[in-house]
């Protein structure tokens, strides 16, 4: 018995001081190295069963070693101490030069509050918000999603093509305007992330069409895509069921009819029954086109480097211009993007002026 | 499309109630955009129709949908059994861009007329009568979605030739009033001096049949749908046929369209002569498709029977036989262009039991999803810029020459270059903002002009660098005061 015994307790000492994060931890160590029953401390008990010209030696060298310790544990704990204080600073730190929250006067775009209120029920779901360009390769937005070209389906989204300022093409000929959010699900398939995938596209779409009380050039869609192990049509419904009462209340009547989309199949049309009433005072059910979905078509996950013997996709779509218009019953999508203040005012206030 | 119900009637067994049809045909994918009571025509449906249906242009491909939901038969308007044999006229095909093509020689021996109730998908479509030879021709179309065409024989030189124009070469299209360059690469009918037809687009004034016609080659064919959608687009000229090509059709069917237009106009005067010549090098490809029954059930929560899956399959003109739970299921010509995947026969198998029809589940979620970086930064600066009487203002991505000059933007200036739109058809789209100021101006603009009394109107707005797509906010200029004086607020 001697020094080699209370260089070991040190080393070990040392070595579990190394792997202590937190004051917690700290006190757990401090409790193992100096505590009553210690190693240190029955190492004290031994003094006794030692021949008396040894006692005092060995008796002096524990105790120097029990003083280092309580010396290391001391400054550990003052380090411990300001690096909690700083990251509890850190955590509640309050830039004062920032303008202060004050109640709200102003609002947000009538589409921004739809968009917000969909995403805010498809977090829930585990969705998370992702973005793209708006100027994007042709394979993006069609061949990627079993658009070839030449294919009838390019005909449905007249596409604007872009060039650079002297309005030449690119290298690799002309880029589009995306005509549909989708291209943001194919460039997130693209980077083959874990499964399960759920993702939500929003934003600005363009098409190259005559505009008119119901028809823009440019608009927003709001686009997602969940890939996962074992998705079935009944997993479509259910998730489409869940949205379109999320938004328009428990007792919205939905019905679902066949679609045709290139990326998606089956591809589906989810219409809400709307009560009207006629010229007569009957009122009459209406169904309205609000979405358009379906299961992602087996070659566009392929095309991703899925296997889709295992794997399968639910895709859907919303025109969130629509919804906004549709909810604020503004006649004219237009109005939307014209930046009109009364109209903003007016729905928001309930007074324009 | 439009649609006369009692004609579809003739087709298939349909619902008396016309709200029951309604329900029916939307439930099948056949959307029904209007209904209006028609003198001749009775209750006339206009349908929106699925994109990459060809099969659908048609009350036969609608009756066979109908079908594939109700079971019940489908029947055929009657058709003259034709004689495939030697051609009436030289004829030859040069291009494997058409399958099939046939002629069939008309000679009008006495005076007639198409009967009134044969021509009632004409008048339920708005189709003026023309003459017994174009009225049928277009019958053969509606009624079975097989366009074919009539040519003045006497107009012909020499034989048919189905080939693809030459530099230079120019035809006189249809109603209009001159000949026209056709681009080269075109896919054309052609007599040995000039272009009789674009085909599967439109034909040409100057070999059309008239009230004068004698004699008709009656053509009837199946081209490739990507040259006549190259064709139609490249002209600008969009006809029913071409709609019908450009979507795939029956490779099979050029004989039966045939077959009906002979049997319409041997009931107006006129006579077969001779045989129909066939050219084309199409052969039925017997393409089999291989789906597994219970995987489709998996994937549908449904619980078909082979014998169930067949039979259903059978309704839509697929035969179907089973080993084990594999269904080989033959794809009919009809049905060549766009079934080709199982998913596709689950789909089909889908639409018989009905979208609202099969179960709506939910897959457990294991958790949700929380906010990111930016978004949370959005969300606070949103909330400073409300309480700070903000609103939030969303333009269109367009840009205009003339807001570069509100901008103090030159020619040089680095914002000056913006993204260009090569083909927009309004000159207000052809180019794209570039910057948030862009649109602040925008919608500053048009605040000034419109919000004229609105007392501190501040807008921020949504600005959007198209390039990247990173959305961003930008605070703008202030609408006027209602003292007329403007408060700044950058």
């Amino acid at each position: 018995m001697g020094r080699p015994e209370i260089e070991a307790l040190l080393k070990q000492f040392e070595t579990d001081l190394g792997e202590v994060r937190s004051l917690a931890v700290l006190d757990d160590v401090r409790r193992a190295h100096t505590g009553k029953k210690s190693p240190l401390k029955s190492l004290l008990g031994k003094v006794k069963d030692l021949a008396p010209e040894d006692r005092a030696v060995f008796a002096r060298d524990v105790n120097d070693a029990q003083a280092a310790i309580e010396s290391e544990l001391e400054a550990r704990k003052t380090e411990l101490a300001r690096a909690e204080l700083d990251q509890q600073l850190e955590r509640e730190w309050l830039d004062l030069t920032l303008p202060g929250v004050a109640h709200r006067r102003g609002a947000v775009h009538p589409l921004t509050e739809v968009e917000a209120r969909c995403v805010e029920m498809l977090r829930q779901l585990g969705f998370e918000v992702k973005d793209g360009p708006e100027v994007e390769l042709p394979y993006y937005n069609f061949d990627a999603l079993n658009i070839p070209e030449h294919h009838p389906a390019r005909d449905m989204q007249d596409t604007f093509y872009v060039g650079d300022a002297a309005g030449r093409e690119g290298p690799k000929g002309p880029l589009v305007l995306r005509t549909h959010t989708t291209s943001i699900q194919a460039r997130v398939l693209a980077e083959k992330p874990p499964l399960p995938v759920r993702v939500i596209a929003p934003g600005r779409v363009y098409r190259n069409e005559a505009v008119d009380a119901s028809h823009l050039a440019c608009f927003h869609q709001f686009d997602c895509i969940w890939v996962d192990v074992g998705l079935t049509f009944g997993h479509l419904k259910g998730l489409l069921s869940f949205l379109c009462r999320s938004i328009y209340g428990e007792r919205a009547r939905i019905r679902f009819k066949p679609k045709y989309y290139p990326y998606t199949e089956p591809s589906v049309g989810v219409d809400l029954a709307r009560e009207v009433r006629g010229a007569d005072g009957r009122i009459d059910t209406v169904w309205v086109t609000i979405l358009g979905a379906g299961m992602v078509h087996p070659k566009v996950l392929q095309g991703f480097g899925y296997d889709p013997e295992s794997v399968s996709g639910i895709a859907f779509g919303l025109g969130t211009t629509r919804m906004a218009a549709e909810r604020h019953a503004i006649p004219y999508l237009r109005a939307l993007y014209e930046g009109d203040l009364r109209l903003f005012k007016a729905l928001h206030r309930g007074s324009g002026s | 499309m439009k649609v006369s119900v009692d004609v579809l009637r003739r087709y298939t067994a349909l619902p008396v109630e016309q709200a029951e049809l309604k329900v029916l045909l939307e439930d099948v994918g056949l959307e029904v955009k209007r209904s209006d009571a028609h003198a001749q025509a009775g209750t006339v449906l206009t349908l929106e129709l699925l994109a990459n249906r060809g099969d659908h242009h048609a009350y036969e491909g609608i009756a066979r949908e109908i079908s594939g939901r109700t079971g019940a038969t489908v029947s055929r308007p009657a058709i003259a059994a034709l004689t495939v044999g030697e051609s009436p006229v030289r004829l030859r095909c040069e291009t494997d861009r058409c399958l099939v093509y046939t002629a069939t020689l008309l000679q009008r021996t006495g005076a007639g007329a198409l009967d009134a109730t044969a021509t009632l998908p004409l008048v339920a479509a708005d189709v003026h009568s023309v003459s017994a030879p174009v009225d049928a021709t277009n019958l053969s179309n509606f009624e079975l979605g097989q366009p074919t065409h009539a040519f003045d024989a006497d107009a012909i030189d020499g034989g048919i030739t189905v080939r693809l124009s030459r530099r230079g070469e120019r035809a006189w299209l249809l109603f209009t009033a001159e000949a026209r360059e056709i681009p080269e690469g075109t896919l054309v009918i052609a007599d040995d001096s000039k272009i009789l037809a674009i085909a599967g687009v439109i034909g040409c004034e100057d070999s059309k049949a008239t009230d004068d016609t004698r004699r008709l080659v009656l053509e009837s064919a199946c081209f490739d749908p990507v040259s006549v959608r190259k064709a139609s687009k490249a002209l600008g000229v969009h006809t029913d046929a071409a709609a019908r090509f450009e979507r795939g059709a029956d490779p099979s069917y050029p004989i039966v369209g045939a077959g009906r237009v002979v049997h319409l106009l041997e009931r107006a005067g006129w006579t077969r002569v001779g045989t129909t010549g066939v050219v084309g090098d199409w052969r039925n490809p017997e393409r089999d498709v291989s789906a597994d029954l219970d995987r489709i059930n998996a994937f549908l929560e449904t619980s078909l029977t082979i014998d169930q899956a067949v039979e259903r399959l059978h309704r839509y003109g697929f035969h179907a036989t089973a080993d084990g739970s594999t269904l080989r299921v033959r794809v009919p010509p009809h049905r060549l262009w766009d079934v080709e995947h199982w998913a596709d026969i689950a789909e089909e198998l889908l639409k018989s039991i009905g979208y609202n029809a099969t179960p709506v589940t939910m897959k457990t979620m294991d958790r949700g999803a929380l906010p990111s970086a930016i978004e949370i930064a959005r969300a606070k600066a949103t909330e400073v810029l409300l309480g700070h009487d903000f609103y939030e203002v969303l333009t269109d991505g367009f840009h205009g020459k003339a807001l570069d000059d509100r901008l103090l933007v030159g020619d040089g200036h680095p914002l000056a270059a913006h993204v260009t739109i090569l083909n927009a058809v309004d000159r207000g789209f052809s180019l794209l903002k570039n910057n948030a100021g862009s649109s602040t101006t925008s919608a500053r603009t048009s605040g000034r002009e419109r919000s004229t009394r609105t007392p501190r109107a501040r807008t921020a707005c949504a600005g959007s660098d198209s390039s990247c797509g990173r959305s961003r906010w930008a605070p703008s200029g202030a609408g006027p005061a209602p003292n007329g004086r403007r408060t700044c607020t950058s």
